[in-house]
């Protein structure tokens, strides 16, 4: 059986309140979906909340499932409503581009010797430095490897706007490893 | 209009879509139009390596994130309560989660595959590098055995025979993979013996090119 075919008879479960349903729908997605909240949150007590809060959500509106988008997207979708909205009740900002942008990293310096002989770890440093809104896009494209018509939906914007982002995300990812010591050529 | 929405004009459509190319996830008229810029433009393939580094990089280090903790799913199920008592209509997956304790449950797909795996895992089919190559792994004495894990990447001459000797020898047992950039997750058992064989692993720097510790 396919994956997201999977997925909806789980949905179907669930919409039946079987448990385990739940918990094997939860065993699918939930390390996937707690790091993502991670990157958007930067919070690893607030991801897991919501994590916790997605999947309840899913337990008590599964019949609200339409059909016409993945199980996967549906969770994300719902997971990032959540992180925003307990973001919001805290009065943080986490897509808010230009406070990001004007925080400046001192200990670039310092890191750089270490990062050069690990590139993994370089890259971890730059995403880092990333808004929330690129560290968000990044995740989601090269991570969960969604479709632009998928990170669409979870982000509510139009394709052309993910397509756009991802090209600023990366610009600004190819930035910090310049400022760390790596010319990559572009841009 | 925001600033997300505004892009440089001499910047192409097929440039923009570099990532779901390498990811895959694109559609054919997409990919097309991708294939045509590139063919186009010779000084694109540099740009093309550049996404599929970046692609592979992210995703190590994203797969070293933690996961949520026992506390949560705990948490989480006991708000949910019993529920309807389920049939035995379950999958084998399901009925297995059905007799595990919450400590295994919580832990995602990879930990299924570590609880159901015994340390004698058969490696039936593997091709280091393809992305689009599977494995499979089958339970010898269906023993229950919880593990650490870590990511790694064999060198591309490496054989499978020699990658498979290497994992049995030292205990190890592959449990996922190939994820982007041909990692693998390995899996040791729990405890200092395990520890030893993953720090082995790391060491044998013919055969791994890449190896990080997962929490």
């Amino acid at each position: 059986m396919e994956p997201d075919q999977r997925d909806i008879e789980l949905i179907a479960r669930i919409g039946q309140k079987d448990a385990a349903a739940l918990r094997a729908l939860y065993s699918q997605h939930n390390v996937r979906l707690f790091r993502f909240l991670i990157r958007l949150t930067g919070n690893e007590a607030l991801a897991e909340e919501t994590v916790n809060a997605t999947f309840m959500k899913v337990w008590l509106k599964a019949e609200t499932f339409s059909g016409q988008s993945s199980v996967s997207t549906w969770l994300f979708t719902i997971a990032r409503n959540e992180a925003l909205s307990q973001l919001r009740k805290r009065r943080e900002d986490p897509l808010d581009e230009d406070a990001a942008a004007q925080i400046e990293d001192e200990s670039d310096t310092q890191e750089t010797a270490v990062a050069k002989q690990d590139k993994g770890a370089l890259m971890r440093q730059c995403i880092d430095k990333l808004s929330a809104a690129h560290r968000e896009i990044i995740d989601l494209v090269y991570y969960q490897e969604m479709s632009v018509a998928e990170a669409a939906e979870v982000l509510d914007v139009p394709e052309n706007t993910v397509k756009t982002r991802m090209f600023h995300a990366r610009k600004q990812l190819s930035e910090h490893f310049r400022r760390m010591g790596v010319d990559r050529g572009w841009p | 209009m925001t600033y997300e929405d505004q892009i440089d004009e001499n910047v192409s459509e097929a440039e923009l879509l570099l990532p779901w190319y390498v990811s895959g996830k694109i559609s054919d008229a997409d990919r097309k139009k991708v294939e045509v810029w590139l063919a186009e433009n010779p000084e694109a393939d540099a740009h093309l390596q550049r996404v599929t580094e970046e692609m592979d990089l992210a995703f190590i280090v994203s797969e070293q994130l933690p996961r949520p903790s026992r506390a949560s799913f705990d948490s989480l199920m006991a708000g949910v309560g019993p529920g309807r008592q389920q049939a035995t209509s379950g999958g084998f997956a399901e009925r297995l989660w059905a007799m595990l304790s919450p400590r295994y449950a919580l832990a995602g797909a990879a930990a299924l595959c570590l609880v159901i795996l015994a340390q004698a895992a058969a490696l039936t089919m593997m091709n280091v590098g393809d992305r689009n190559a599977e494995f499979a792994v089958a339970s010898q004495d269906g023993a229950l055995v919880a593990g650490q894990t870590a990511l790694v990447q064999f060198a591309p001459e490496a054989t499978i025979d020699q990658i498979s000797a290497l994992l049995t020898g030292l205990n190890l047992t592959l449990v996922d993979g190939p994820k982007p950039g041909g990692v693998y997750v390995i899996a040791a058992t729990d405890d200092a013996a395990g520890t030893e064989a993953l720090n082995e692993l790391a060491g044998t720097a013919d055969l791994v090119t890449f190896f990080a510790e997962q929490e």
